[in-house]
Formats: structure tokens, sequence, C-alpha cells
């Protein structure tokens, strides 16, 4: 597992891409995958900065190889909850005229993520979201799209 | 890195990552733009919702005077986002070689 922490801007999306496409040499892991990983955490970072209340620190993002493919997580501390896998479905089947130019970046995640969890610690209120990313039919992989919910109380 | 800038034959040409930290540039050249335009995307190597973001708003201006944005030279991996995101319905989109 490894585990590097980002400052919380936009402006640490470069570093972020430099981690992930390290982890993947270094581990090698399928280089197929990058382009989704590397989707899947902007939109999580960037979700994580933008609803920042300013309370926050540097954000840990940490990969690990599974079966056929990484896990990583993102970790946000101090926060409210907010679970992201409970954010109502965009439809994209609407016409131009009544598309929002936002909203696309969790439905994103959902798409090329296998897997999905939220976590919640309540007593640090420290959130965690956690996706896997694996190749198809892999031993370790879940069915794509499925979500997972843990809420950690105290 | 990215970069847009316009080709002699009259695309915009964008190269690199498409991401949140580049919206603001991207947005800022293609609100210049006022008529029917091409993307070349042959050297875009990603693209995130922020940079649908900027596709979609360029889009909606230019339509509602007539015009459009087309996007060509799209690899494998941001046509996976485009269908994901509906973008094939909005957008004339020709793959990459």
């Amino acid at each position: 597992m490894k585990r590097m922490t980002f400052k919380r801007s936009l402006d640490s999306l470069e570093e972020i891409f430099q981690f992930t496409s390290g982890f993947f040499a270094s581990q090698r892991v399928d280089p197929g995958l990058l382009p989704a990983v590397d989707l899947i955490v902007e939109e999580l970072f960037t979700n994580v900065v933008e609803h920042s209340t300013g309370e926050g620190g540097d954000v840990p993002i940490e990969m690990e190889v599974v079966s056929d493919g990484v896990e990583v997580s993102l970790t946000d501390q101090p926060v409210d909850p907010f679970d992201i896998t409970q954010v109502p479905e965009v439809d994209v089947s609407r016409p131009l005229e009544e598309r929002d130019e936002r909203g696309l970046g969790l439905h994103l995640v959902r798409q090329f993520a296998d897997s999905v969890e939220y976590q919640y610690e309540y007593r640090n209120r420290c959130s965690r979201i956690i996706f896997r990313k694996t190749g198809s039919g892999g031993p370790e992989s879940t069915e794509p799209g499925s979500e997972e919910k843990r809420d950690v109380r105290d | 890195m990215f970069e847009i800038e316009r080709s002699d034959d009259g695309a915009v040409v964008l190269r690199g990552r498409l991401d949140a930290a580049q919206r603001e540039k991207a947005q800022q050249y293609l609100d210049e733009l006022d008529s029917n335009v091409v993307l070349d995307c042959r050297n875009l190597e990603y693209i995130s919702s922020a940079g649908l973001g900027v596709l979609l708003k360029t889009q909606k201006r230019l339509m509602a005077h007539g015009s459009n944005l087309r996007l060509v030279g799209v690899n494998s991996h941001l046509r996976d986002v485009f269908r994901y995101s509906g973008f094939d319905r909005i957008f004339e989109i020709e793959p990459a070689d």
C-alpha cells in the first residue's frame, strides 16, 4: 500500500496524477486502467476541494494493489457526513438545453468504478471514500457500478 | 499539461489533459469562438467532468446562434467518457483512426 497527502487545491492534480502513474508503473498494474483511475480520483478530490469549509487539512490518498487492479481511498477530515453513494443519478439523456454544465463528476465515478464505498467516522468527523477498479472478470472484481455504504458509528 | 490553439486549417487543437485545473484556460479560449468549430482531439489524452462542462457550455452558446462544436480524433477513453455522459447525443463525434 502507498500513501501520499496532497494540499486541498486543484493545483495538486498534477502531483496526484504523478502519484497514480508512479504507483501503476512500480506495481506493474495494467496501464489500461490508469485513465479511469485518474478520472475517478480527480472527481473525488475535486469534490473534496470544492465543498471544503476551510477546516480541513491535506488530503491523504492511499493506493493498494488488488487482484487484477487497484483499490484507492481518499480521506477528508474534519467534515460533516456526505454519502456520495446516495446522490441521485443524473439523467444524461436530456437534451442539450436542459443539461447542467456541472454535476457529472459523481455520475462518471459510478460509471467507471467497479465499486464505491463510503465510510464516516463520527468521533473524528472523518469521511473516507474507497473505490476499486479492476480489469473485467477478475476474482476480486464486483459488479460494475455497485455501491456499498458503511457508517462507522462510535 | 494542457494546450489549446488554432491550427492552420482553422481547427481548434487540444493537447494534453483537460482537467479541473485547466478548466478556466479552456473556457476562456472557447468563449471567443462564434462560429462552427472543429475541435481536434487527436492529442487530447484525458478529460474529466470539468472539461465536459466547458464543452457543454460552449455547445449551448454556439447552438443558440446556429453554430456548433464538432469533435474529431477522439480516442477510446474519451469516447467512453462522452458515451457515459450522454455527449454522443449532443455532439458530433468522430473517433480517432
